[in-house]
């Protein structure tokens, strides 16, 4: 089992004073049959005149605050210690089960397991399959292929395909903004790999939360210079859930720490908000450390 | 009833179509009396009376906006009523109920238990398709579990004369307004038929919708605050909300004027924070939380959904109750009425294919050329396909727009559509018409307006009936088997305590009803001086010193007092002073001058439409036109410049009078008052202090001071108290410090006095306002100041021509001057707090 305590601090400092601030934030680890939270807070600075957790439509945990006093710094923090076990993102060895047989599969769901897959079988805003994403997956379709290759191949090509660039998308960007720039972040081989596997015929979500990192050899751990993580997870009906990550080329495992999923980002923005400000400009800090505890 | 010559007798219904009022060249039997009543009016009268029509609607200002182009239409309404037989609306009517009970029931099916989705009665995909399905406000429902508020549906007759429902609306159902506009209009119009045909009425509705706000809340408060969310003056149907909204007797606001504190939604009031129970919303649901929903929505309030999550403020209709919009629900909602009522549908939809569904994708791309497609999603984009009408490339190209996403996509059947006689051009002539009927929740049912909006296509061809195309509307007279009695909006059983809930005033709205006193009375003023400088100049006979001095004083006075100097201090301006003029009266677009203060008028009333009455609306509607008179006379025709002047003082006197006699003094009086006050005084102040700031010889102060008389409206109070030639002193007097004067500088600073009194009361505060110290002091400087005096000393130093400067009196008035107009800008920091820029949270991306 795996432990660890996930500090994620975002500040934003303000040129000019904001009047009031109302804030929504997706930050605190929801359980899943290989996590469980263990503890978990959230701290607002200056102190909101109203707080409160709640459970969304997708069972994730969202914080709502309010803050009515004028202030200069707002500083959100989100702590949490989770357990993971060391069989996360364990698959079969020899699995045979096709790509086609998988896609059968998903269409013979009925009841209580057609409505779970239907919410993620359908296209979202910011991973909608038009014809470039069904261009990019018709490249990899081979449906005599077992599934679980196929995913392998998805991860890689996606991984091959596009360059890491923080400064080639933001958050609101589409698939559609990743093929015209070919590069971009986790956030948007996430969305990628959603869209393409929606397009297969697969339900798919995305999925957002942290990845521990290991320093290089001989150099120390930095608290602080971990970063938010976002990955695709893809419903095979034998199989489950299963969790892919394009962005490090691999499969998830018990170095995850999950958060929150939707059906793209925009359902699990980790902060997103309004504020009342005559303008002026913001910095904005965000830190974030993903410590082992065993 | 056999059709007669006059009027009818020409009118042939379309072949294979089914008319509503005749049928083997014979009146139906409900048409009965009607029919033969129009008849006999003849054609020529009914145009006549088309005419009234036109003009009661344009004095009320109804009026719709497109969309496409942001202009604003005039409303349109028929003088020909489509009429409903008893029999025909009782079948109408309950097939209204069983839809609205059947799909209030789908809304809480889908954001509760979605037990139809689970067990596939309605494809699960087709829900979480739409964007009407709205997953933050999944187990957001009313009090007692409801989720459908009000619903309006869109009927049309098929061949055989059978209502089929074309659309449900249920986002926030428009068009009530303009129905109840259309009942009120044309039974004025046809005051006798109206009665004689057992018209039901359409106020019960209302007063059932009234009744149903109130108890929505009822579980929180005896007297809820109940108020009308409007996207604001640019909406397409922004005279329908304020018209609600005075109807009702709620307040008409805005996202600005609501805030969440604490989880509850309050309104911005004066000085203070008042709740707020329950919103009825003009705004569609994804723009009303910036928070969680639009982020780029300015209309909405941020909280909103959590409040409406917290049970803690009633949005209706509720935010995920556009989910049922979605066409294509229309293929599933026979099984769903077996499913969850055990009955089948009294009212049949038009066959539909959701293209979702693989065979009914087939047979759509099979038959693109018969039926009708759209996209599920309202919006830009989804205006019907009629294949029947489209080319080959054009079928391609929407063929190629289905595959590409099937889900989206909806196909039906085209429904004929019955025709109604209609008054065009070319005689009564048969128009397609579809009927828009509207229910609202009454304790566990519904109760369906008895009428509705009748829309026609404006020509014989046309399918596609909406207002953004064009169409024009009828009133719709369901008739009664017996006669029914009056009903009020009003009657109550029981009487309950008058409230002054309704009456709190937004700071918006105060704000808006300032600038309708300041500019009424800028405007006033305005034409005021523009008249008497028009009137000296044609009294100027040959070139005459006195004369000519008399005109360039008055000129000035016109730059000075518009704010827009130089202007006419300039002397080369004053030598040929057409143009400048012209711009003075006519360049709306230039701060100043009349056009513009006329403008700024009328879009702070527009804003606060709801706190003013019907006749006020009419005087707005005038101001309107004759705005565009101006825009659109040129120069050389003064004779129209000076007629349209004319009738604008006679709006803005009516104006007043309204302000005056039909306003209870509420604060929202005060502060149009207050603005008035401190507008005319300062127009007082300069027109003295530029007007009288040089003496000359005595035959041009004579004509100067009568000018000056005439522009402060005062020439026949100051000639009949003082019978011999005008001096200053005497006029002094008379303009600043006579009490008694409504156009004196005293007079205005004592109302003001009153006002500001009044405003600082309602904040509990028993020492002096900083305000209140301010318009005593002015008060007090007023009163001692002596006439004589300020009148008499000039100094002759600066010139060499024998002319005066009135230093001291042009001091003692500039002074007053700068200090109202600090106190007009005192008044506005002190009582409207402006929020700074609802801005967007930065995102912090950079995830790994």
């Amino acid at each position: 089992m795996h432990r660890y305590r996930v500090t994620h601090t975002t500040t934003y400092r303000y040129e000019s004073t904001v009047s009031s601030s109302y804030g929504q934030m997706v930050m605190l680890p929801r359980e899943h049959p290989h996590q469980r939270c263990v503890s978990s807070s959230v701290s607002v600075e200056p102190a909101p005149t109203d707080i409160r957790e709640r459970v969304d439509f997708f069972g994730n945990r969202v914080s709502y605050f309010a803050i009515d006093s004028g202030h200069t710094v707002l500083r959100i923090s989100a702590v949490s210690e989770v357990e993971v076990d060391d069989e996360r993102g364990a698959l079969p060895a020899d699995d045979s089960v096709t790509l086609a047989e998988a896609v059968a599969a998903v269409g013979a769901l009925d009841g209580e397991d057609r409505l779970m897959a239907a919410h993620y079988a359908i296209d979202s805003p910011r991973a909608e399959v038009d014809r470039l994403v069904t261009n990019y997956a018709a490249t990899i379709d081979d449906p005599s292929q077992p599934v679980v290759a196929w995913l392998e191949g998805l991860v890689a090509k996606i991984h091959g395909d596009f360059g890491f660039d923080p400064k080639a998308t933001t958050v609101t960007s589409t698939v559609g903004d990743l093929f015209e720039t070919g590069a971009g972040v986790c956030q948007d081989f996430a969305h990628l790999a959603v869209a393409v596997a929606r397009a297969q015929g697969l339900p798919a979500r995305y999925v957002s939360g942290y990845l521990e990192t290991i320093p290089k050899p001989g150099q120390p751990k930095l608290v602080g210079a971990d970063v938010s993580h976002a990955w695709a997870s893809v419903l095979v009906p034998h199989l489950g859930w299963v969790d892919i990550d394009p962005t490090n080329n691999q499969f998830v495992n018990s170095r995850y720490v999950t958060t929150a999923w939707g059906r793209d980002y925009g359902d699990v923005a980790p902060l997103k908000g309004v504020i009342y400000s005559d303008g002026g400009k913001t910095k904005l800090d965000v830190s974030v450390d993903v410590a082992r505890l065993n | 009833m056999q059709l007669g010559p006059t009027l009818l007798g020409s009118y042939a219904p379309l072949p294979d179509g089914y008319d509503d009022a005749v049928v083997d060249e014979r009146f139906r039997d409900h048409w009965d009396h009607v029919g033969p009543a129009l008849e006999a009016l003849g054609v020529d009268e009914l145009r006549r009376r088309q005419v009234d029509i036109s003009r009661l609607l344009e004095a009320d200002g109804a009026s719709y906006r497109v969309a496409s182009s942001g202009d604003s239409q005039d409303w349109e309404l028929d003088v020909v009523p489509l009429l409903i037989s008893s029999a025909e609306w009782a079948t109408i009517e309950q097939g209204v109920i069983q839809r609205a009970v059947l799909l209030d029931l789908v809304l809480r099916d889908i954001y509760g238990g979605q037990k139809l989705l689970r067990r596939g009665i309605v494809p699960p995909e087709l829900v979480f398709e739409h964007p009407g399905f709205m997953r933050a406000c999944s187990g957001v429902s009313l009090h007692d579990g409801s989720q459908l508020f009000t619903y309006a549906v869109d009927l049309g007759r098929d061949n055989a004369g059978a209502y089929r429902v074309l659309a449900d609306h249920a986002q926030s159902p428009s068009g009530s307004g303009y129905a109840l506009a259309n009942r009120v209009t044309l039974s004025r119009v046809f005051p006798s038929l109206y009665r004689d045909a057992q018209v039901h009425h359409v106020a019960p509705y209302f007063r059932t919708l009234r009744a149903g706000l109130q108890a929505l809340a009822a579980h929180r408060s005896d007297d809820p605050r109940i108020v009308v969310l409007s996207p604001g003056v640019h909406s397409e149907t922004a005279f329908e909300h304020a018209y609600l909204a005075s109807y009702l007797g709620f307040s008409l606001v805005e996202g600005a004027d609501l805030v969440v504190r604490n989880g509850s939604v309050f309104l911005r009031a004066l000085g203070r924070l008042e709740p707020v129970d329950v919103i009825l919303r003009r705004v569609d649901a994804d723009y009303c939380d910036p928070l969680e929903l639009r982020p780029e929505s300015q209309l909405g309030i941020p909280g909103l959904v959590e409040a409406c999550r917290r049970g803690t403020v009633t949005v209706v209709n509720t935010l995920g109750s556009g989910a049922i919009e979605n066409p294509a629900l229309n293929a599933f909602l026979p099984a769903a009425a077996k499913a969850l009522l055990g009955q089948e549908l009294r009212l049949a939809g038009v066959p539909t294919w959701w293209c979702g569904h693989p065979d009914d994708l087939a047979y759509v791309l099979d038959h693109l050329d018969e039926v009708v497609c759209k996209p599920i999603a309202r919006g830009e984009s989804s205006r019907s396909r009629f294949g029947a009408t489209m080319s080959a490339a054009e079928l391609d190209v929407l063929r190629a727009e289905i595959v590409a996403a099937p889900r989206r996509w909806v196909a039906q059947g085209q429904l004929s559509l019955s025709t109604g006689p209609t008054l065009t051009a070319d005689g009564i002539k048969p128009r397609r018409s579809i009927l828009r009927s509207y229910a609202v929740a009454r304790e566990g049912s519904y109760s369906v307006m008895a009428g509705g909006l009748t829309r026609v296509a404006p020509d014989e061809t046309t399918m596609r009936i909406s207002n953004q195309a064009g169409a024009i509307a009828k009133d719709t007279w369901v008739l009664a088997s017996e006669p029914e009695p009056q009903a009020e909006l009003w009657l109550r059983s029981n009487p309950a305590p008058p409230s002054d809930i309704a009456g709190t005033l937004s700071e918006r709205a105060a704000e808006n009803l300032f600038w309708v006193g300041r500019y009424a009375e800028r405007a006033e003023s305005m034409v005021r001086l523009l008249r008497a400088v028009h009137d000296r100049r044609n009294a100027q006979t040959t070139i005459d010193y006195g004369e000519q001095r008399a005109v360039d004083t008055l000129l000035s006075v016109l730059s000075v007092a518009s704010y827009t100097t130089p202007g006419f201090l300039d002397p080369a301006q004053r030598v040929d002073p057409d143009a400048e003029l012209f711009s003075l009266t006519s360049d709306a677009q230039r701060a100043g001058s009349l056009a513009y203060s006329v403008t700024r008028l009328l879009s702070a009333a527009d804003a606060v439409r709801d706190q003013l009455s019907i006749d006020t609306w009419q005087v707005t509607s005038t101001l309107h036109k004759q705005l565009q008179v101006l825009s659109t006379t040129p120069p050389n025709r003064q004779d129209v410049v000076q007629g349209t002047l004319g009738v604008i003082m006679q709006s803005l006197l009516a104006l007043h009078g309204l302000a005056a006699e039909s306003m209870v003094r509420d604060a929202g009086w005060h502060f149009m008052e207050a603005g008035r006050r401190i507008e005319r005084f300062q127009h007082l102040g300069l027109l003295l202090s530029a007007g009288l700031d040089t003496e000359y010889d005595d035959r041009t102060d004579g004509l100067i001071l009568e000018s000056v008389l005439i522009a402060a409206e005062s020439i026949i109070t100051y000639r009949r108290r003082y019978r011999y030639q005008a001096q200053v002193a005497t006029l002094l007097d008379l303009l600043v410090a006579d009490a008694t004067n409504p156009r004196s500088m005293r007079y205005q600073i004592d109302r003001l006095g009153e006002s500001v009194q009044h405003l600082s009361a309602n904040r509990n505060s028993a020492t002096l306002s900083t305000t209140e110290r301010q318009v005593l002091d002015m008060a007090t400087d007023i009163r001692n100041a002596d006439s004589e005096a300020l009148a008499s000393v000039v100094d002759r130093t600066a010139v060499d021509s024998g002319e005066g400067q009135r230093t001291e009196l042009v001091g003692f008035l500039n002074d007053l001057v700068a200090r109202v107009t600090l106190l007009g800008a005192d008044i506005a920091e002190r009582n409207f707090s402006h929020q700074p820029p609802q801005q967007p949270l930065a995102a912090a991306g950079g995830g790994g």
